[in-house]
């Protein structure tokens, strides 16, 4: 029995946005992050990009993209769309752009990423409250 | 019940850079820093490229049950490459969440799944490395390192 190999994550970053150039197709991250404050909760972000750099995807596979309070690792969200091989040779890039994205309160959020319900990377976003009135 | 956020999403392919030509062409060009490179206008194949609308689902839709059983796929080392899935039974005491692969009899623990699977791929490199770069091995660990040679292999091979 044959098996496809797994595909490997070789970058995965949450950023402000991701901006692909048309003609190079080369990728810009902008506003690299990891922490997020704000004086109140719930919060909404209003914009914000996940980029993704995959090896070895071959044939089509369906990627999963959830979203996982960390302290009590409730799982928050949940979107899966297929990614189709490009080139085995070459690696797969993948740019997820995430729109009114409603933070229950402050904590640690995962976006945990599968491909064909195996797991295989995480990125993790802190969310602060911010004392707006503080020094 | 409302989206918690939408999305987008599109799978591209990699960028290219050309450079203007070699320091032997053009002397002096690659000290000129200040200017940007030139870029190659490469074609984007339509059907290597595309996009989606996607909602998440609500919140309160997914129950916290955690899984008995996961798929791991998070070596995450660039020399080697996982051949299949690794089975891991999931298990929970106190604070701390187990992985185990039970084929190998390897496991590892964290604070959340996903940090004990953290911990589980470094340390089946670990050993995966150690195994193979012995050039004895006594049964047990020759049985081992079959085992992961079966899900594991290195990427120049």
């Amino acid at each position: 029995m044959s098996f496809d190999p797994i595909p490997s994550v070789a970058a995965m970053l949450v950023c402000d946005q991701v901006i692909t150039e048309q003609g190079t197709n080369k990728k810009s991250l902008i506003g690299i992050f990891q922490r997020v404050q704000s004086p109140m909760f719930p919060v909404v972000i209003p914009r914000f990009g996940i980029y993704v750099k995959l090896l070895d995807v071959v044939g089509t596979i369906e990627f999963k993209l959830r979203i996982v309070k960390l302290d009590d690792e409730t799982l928050l969200a949940e979107m899966a769309a297929p990614i189709k091989d490009q080139d085995p040779s070459q690696p797969t890039e993948l740019a997820i752009s995430l729109q009114n994205f409603q933070i229950p309160e402050p904590g640690k959020y995962e976006f945990q990423l599968y491909a064909n319900d195996v797991y295989l990377h995480r990125a993790t976003i802190d969310l602060v409250e911010w004392d707006a009135g503080g020094a | 019940m409302a989206p918690i956020a939408e999305a987008t999403y599109q799978s591209l392919i990699p960028g290219s850079l050309k450079l203007a030509g070699s320091p032997e062409a053009r002397p002096g060009a690659w000290s000129d820093i200040s200017a940007l490179p030139g870029q190659f206008q490469g074609l984007r194949p339509p059907s290597r490229a595309f996009a989606a609308n996607l909602r998440f689902k609500g919140e309160g839709v997914f129950a916290a049950a955690p899984p008995d059983t996961i798929l791991f796929g998070g070596l995450n080392d660039p020399r080697l490459r996982l051949l299949r899935p690794i089975p891991l039974q999931v298990s929970r005491e106190a604070e701390r969440t187990t992985v185990r692969w039970v084929e190998a009899d390897t496991a590892a623990s964290g604070e959340t799944l996903t940090s004990a699977m953290e911990m589980f791929g470094m340390r089946l490199r670990a050993i995966f490395h150690q195994l193979a770069d012995s050039h004895s091995l006594d049964a047990d660990r020759a049985r081992l390192l079959d085992v992961l040679t079966r899900h594991v292999a290195f990427r120049s091979a």
